[in-house]
């Protein structure tokens, strides 16, 4: 054994070691090299030579000077190797200790293998995810076993690859962080949030411009034009038409079907009915429909049938059929006129009689010069001009020489709808067709009735009126609280301050 | 030899692969068990894996080489195959491969001495590494090319590096030796070694073959220093190394091998010997 000086050890250097007394320990070692003694000893002055470069290397470790340690380790190394045998436990203590220097140099000089980095950061991730659940380890860290596979797989097919599958994997791996599934369920939020914004102004719009029609005449059961089916007989096909154009017609099946032809002529479009009454199974079935079919609405107002879009249908019994016939009359009349004489008819041109079908009495046609095409309302047109309305009358409006209009009233002195619902009258101009091919498209797309033997509330009637309208309010419901309960869960805010402080990331470590 | 580029060290475990053939589900399983351990990867597996020693002892001195970008990773894995498939140290595992071992080992060798010394510092190691490594220049040369030493200097590192592997001179003596030598701007390496005696005096004999053909200026330093850097590595004579750099005839050497012989019998002074040599035979350096 070598004697050394009093004052320098091999424990003196480990206290300092311990004490965190890096740069005195590295002059310590210095010194303690330099020592005669040591200097030109064999044997175990080696060990000591080897005991003491590894202590150096440990303190520049310390300080973080890695290139340092590692020319300290290696030093060591030479030695135990030459004094022991390369593959001795000295020299791979030796060894080892180097394998710590050269990955703290590599990870200083950015140069360590991607694996490890990629395991390391995933076992952070996967630590953090799953926090003490006392699973056991490989389990804890199944994610990362996932991800080292799929690094060594990636390894294994080389740097060949198809662009297109790198696109796609680097998709999927961006929509499977943290971040980015964030982002999406604030979009996601977002946009519904601002469709059922939208959809709620529509509603409101919806139903004060469509007032639900209250019914004038309480509906009778048993009476035919509520649609009592009871009463069908095989075969039977009961017409309710529309005015316009007078060739539209709504029959009722005795199977409980309905059909829509445009002329007399019955189609083979056999559409289903449901009726709503006071029955709840009824308005569910009513709504579930609404999902799926363009459904024609259908309202009893008290002597007609009323659809949605406010296209009255009158059974062909009815006397305003006979109302709307003498003004279908006076409009070939008055195109008539026209040719002859180049202009419509004014009211100095004399008068036109007509026997009014509800009151059962003579009656006069009134024709009114029109100053503003604004006056486009019949009952406003007729106060303006301060005629007494009754049932039946007929009254036609003056424009010009070119423009003409008849307007009719109803048994309540309501306007007979004669185009699709939003024009009192009938309009005229020369070598202008008297149908309204517009009411025979729409009715060419309805594929379902829904008939309300009682009045409901605006809101139900709304949803049936709408096509998709129940699926796709669910649907924006669900697109606003799911994602923000998966916020909610996932706690993303807290996770995300947590990951900034987690310590030692970022940090050249040892390991 | 191409330029090794500045390439990922590899990791004890991808070598070990590559010795191995691990396939790659158990190398997840590994790098996860031996981040559980908390050792490093080359100490779990010889330690806790029973793997054996060459292989590990093989992979970690692959990362210094490959750290020290003087081995490329792909002959690091294929030097590793080798370990793996014969059981050898790693050292005949690199010379099996074809890699230039002793070269950079030499490297090495004068790289720590004289960056211990204080002699270069780390940026003209690095701008040396780039000038002598595409075509294994000797390295000692390139540094008194690239005036980062001194041609005398350069010499004495050779002399105190040969008394180091011929263990005539512990290391600290030849640091402490190499720190008092000046550097190109006339300052000592360590200037604080200024006011200490020397460890050790060392005196070198003026009758060696490559100072007498310095000093007749027959070859210049330079080339005598390639020379000697070269030949040690390759295990050849001097006049040998001389003749192969081109930088001597044959003729010109057994003049100066019989002045020196000569001068060691004592019938000849180093003057006499200096001005009998033709000093105007100088050849052009390769």
């Amino acid at each position: 054994m070598v004697e050394l000086q009093p004052n320098i050890s091999l424990e003196t250097l480990e206290e300092l070691l311990r004490k965190r007394e890096f740069l005195e320990c590295i002059k310590l070692g210095n010194t303690m090299l330099q020592d005669p003694k040591l200097r030109s000893g064999q044997g175990a002055a080696t060990d000591y030579k080897i005991a003491c470069y590894l202590t150096i290397g440990d303190a520049h470790f310390g300080l973080k000077e890695f290139q340092s340690a590692l020319n300290e380790f290696d030093k060591a190394r030479s030695l135990a190797e030459h004094r022991y045998g390369p593959v001795s436990e000295e020299a791979l203590k030796c060894l080892f200790c180097m394998e710590r220097a050269i990955k703290a140099v590599a990870a200083m000089e950015g140069l360590s293998a991607d694996t490890n980095i990629r395991t390391s950061t995933l076992l952070l991730e996967a630590e953090h995810a799953q926090g003490q659940s006392g699973q056991h380890p490989v389990l804890r860290h199944s994610r990362t076993l996932q991800g080292i596979w799929a690094v060594a797989l990636e390894k294994q097919k080389g740097h060949g690859k198809n662009p297109l599958i790198s696109l796609i994997e680097f998709v999927m791996n961006k929509l499977g962080s943290a971040r980015v599934e964030e982002y999406l369920a604030r979009i996601c939020i977002v946009i519904s949030s601002t469709g059922l914004g939208c959809l709620a102004i529509y509603t409101f719009f919806w139903c004060y411009l469509h007032p639900n029609p209250t019914a004038v005449n309480p509906v009778a059961h048993g009476d035919f034009r509520t649609i009592n089916l009871a009463h069908c007989k095989k075969g039977a096909l009961w017409s309710f038409n529309t005015i316009v154009g007078d060739n539209n017609s709504l029959g009722w099946m005795h199977d409980g079907r309905a059909q829509i032809s445009e002329t007399d002529v019955p189609s083979d479009k056999k559409l289903p009915v449901i009726i709503c009454n006071r029955d709840p199974n009824t308005m569910l079935s009513a709504l579930i429909s609404s999902c799926t079919l363009n459904n024609l609405l259908l309202r009893w107002n008290g002597y007609a049938l009323q659809d949605q879009n406010s296209v009255v249908y009158y059974d062909t019994s009815e006397p305003e059929f006979g109302v709307a016939g003498k003004m279908y009359g006076i409009a070939n009349w008055a195109q008539k006129y026209f040719k002859d004489h180049g202009h419509y008819p004014t009211s100095s041109d004399g008068s036109l009689n007509y026997s009014n079908p509800i009151t059962k009495r003579p009656d006069k046609v009134l024709i009114i010069t029109v100053k503003n095409l604004k006056d486009k309302y019949l009952s406003e047109l007729c106060q303006s001009k301060a005629v007494s309305a009754h049932p039946g009358m007929i009254v036609c409006g003056e424009f010009g020489p070119r423009m003409f209009f008849i307007g009719g009233l109803d048994r309540e002195k309501n306007p007979i709808p004669v185009s699709n619902g939003h024009n009192e009258f009938l309009p005229l101009s020369p070598a202008q067709k008297s149908s309204a091919p517009e009411l025979s498209e729409a009715l060419t797309r309805i594929n379902g009735i829904v008939v309300f033997e009682e009045a409901i509330d605006s809101f139900s009637y709304f949803i049936c009126a709408h096509t998709m309208l129940l699926f796709t309010s669910l649907v924006l419901i669900l697109g606003a609280i799911g994602p923000a309960v998966f916020l909610l869960t996932k706690n993303w805010r807290s996770a995300v301050r947590t990951t900034k402080k987690r310590p030692g990331v970022g940090e050249p470590t040892a390991r | 030899m191409p330029t090794p580029p500045a390439e990922s060290v590899p990791s004890v475990l991808e070598l070990l692969s590559a010795a191995s053939n691990v396939s790659p589900d158990n190398l997840a399983r590994l790098n996860l068990a031996c981040i559980e351990s908390g050792k490093e990867m080359g100490e779990f597996l010889y330690r806790d894996g029973g793997q054996n020693p060459q292989l590990v002892r093989g992979a970690i001195i692959c990362q210094l080489y490959v750290l020290d970008k003087m081995l490329p990773r792909d002959e690091a894995e294929s030097a590793m195959r080798v370990v793996g498939q014969n059981s050898c140290p790693i050292e005949q595992a690199l010379d099996k491969i074809g890699w230039p071992r002793a070269y950079f080992e030499n490297v090495r060798h004068l790289r720590d001495l004289l960056l211990t010394s204080s002699l270069i510092n780390d940026k003209q190691k690095t701008l040396t590494y780039a000038t002598c490594f595409p075509f294994q220049l000797p390295f000692l040369s390139a540094l008194v090319q690239r005036q980062a030493l001194t041609e005398e200097t350069a010499d004495f590192v050779l002399s105190v590096q040969y008394m180091i592997l011929n263990e005539n001179l512990p290391l600290e003596e030849a640091i402490d030796l190499l720190g008092r030598c000046t550097k190109p701007d006339g300052i000592l390496a360590k200037p604080e070694l200024a006011t200490k005696p020397p460890m050790r005096q060392v005196h070198f004999t003026g009758s060696r073959l490559g100072e007498l053909l310095v000093k007749s200026t027959i070859i210049n330093q330079i080339q005598l220093i390639a020379a000697l850097e070269d030949g040690r590595r390759k295990g050849q004579l001097l006049g040998e190394t001389l003749i192969e750099h081109g930088s001597l005839t044959e003729v010109d050497l057994k003049r100066a091998l019989n002045a020196q012989g000569r001068v060691h019998n004592g019938n000849l002074t180093v003057a006499e010997a200096i001005a009998k040599l033709d000093p105007k035979r100088i050849i052009t350096p390769y």
